[in-house]
């Protein structure tokens, strides 16, 4: 990681190379420190929720296969059964 | 392994900060995790350092179901009319800080548990999830999920199947 020096002024400004204008999340790790990304701004009318699709409509296919997995359940497979063990044993 | 708390979503958590690279997960916790809480339409329980309140990573879930009337007649005889109601996991997202520390699989699993926790109590057939991305989906299927074959980033889970992974002999 790259560090800079930079002097702040006396209301504690600094300037950031090509962070001129940009909307900015700054995150105070502890008195001495600070984390500083830039974000992307996303207007909310634009933000589209997948729960916007509800209900979730099934070809033939899909609901055939949905109706299988119903009567015949598969097995979990090992990453899942050593997944939950883990979570079993930080959070049982 | 990091030892998460993971508790429900409140006014005291610190989420402001929060960025796991994808702009839409990051702006539903900022804005509008709050609401649906309120409103009930989604539960969000976030993860933390012990003794800490800056969100680290998070997941929402909800009620879902899954429409199966495409199936001909024949086969939809045993089925009820309506649809198949789920345990809907909307999202998950990790902060890029956190990330490759198994906390996402760890929000997953207290999901799957809280889901199987409900199914105790209410008709729940499967949990589901609509992935964001390939990245996303290749993480719920190396868990075992099921991907819809036309719509390849939804997947489920039959709550059977996440009976056994709980099962203390697994």
């Amino acid at each position: 990681m790259a560090e800079m020096y930079r002097t702040a002024d006396s209301k504690g400004r600094v300037a950031l190379p090509g962070f001129a204008n940009a909307m900015l999340i700054i995150e105070k790790i502890d008195d001495t420190e600070y984390r500083v990304r830039r974000a992307k701004v996303i207007a909310e009318k634009d933000l589209h929720f997948h729960e916007e699709d509800f209900p979730v409509k099934l070809s033939e296919q899909d609901a055939a296969g949905v109706l299988e997995a119903m009567e015949n359940a598969p097995a979990p497979n090992q990453a899942a059964r050593r997944a939950a063990k883990r979570f079993r044993k930080h959070h049982d | 392994m990091t030892d998460w708390t993971i508790e429900r979503l409140n006014n005291h958590h610190a989420r402001e900060a929060f960025c796991c690279g994808n702009a839409s997960l990051d702006a539903f916790l900022m804005t509008l995790a709050g609401q649906y809480e309120k409103r009930r339409l989604g539960k969000t329980f976030v993860a933390v350092r012990a003794g800490e309140n800056t969100v680290c990573g998070y997941y929402t879930s909800a009620a879902g179901s899954l429409d199966l009337s495409a199936l001909p007649e024949k086969q939809r005889k045993k089925l009820p009319k309506h649809p198949l109601p789920t345990v809907h996991l909307g999202r998950l997202a990790v902060d890029q800080n956190h990330q490759g520390q198994r906390l996402g699989e760890t929000l997953l699993f207290h999901f799957l548990r809280s889901a199987l926790d409900a199914a105790n109590t209410i008709g729940v057939f499967a949990v589901d999830v609509r992935a964001t991305d390939d990245r996303a989906r290749d993480f719920y299927l190396k868990y075992g999920f099921l991907p819809l074959q036309d719509i390849p980033l939804h997947l489920y889970l039959p709550m059977r199947t996440v009976e056994q992974m709980f099962d203390a002999k697994g």
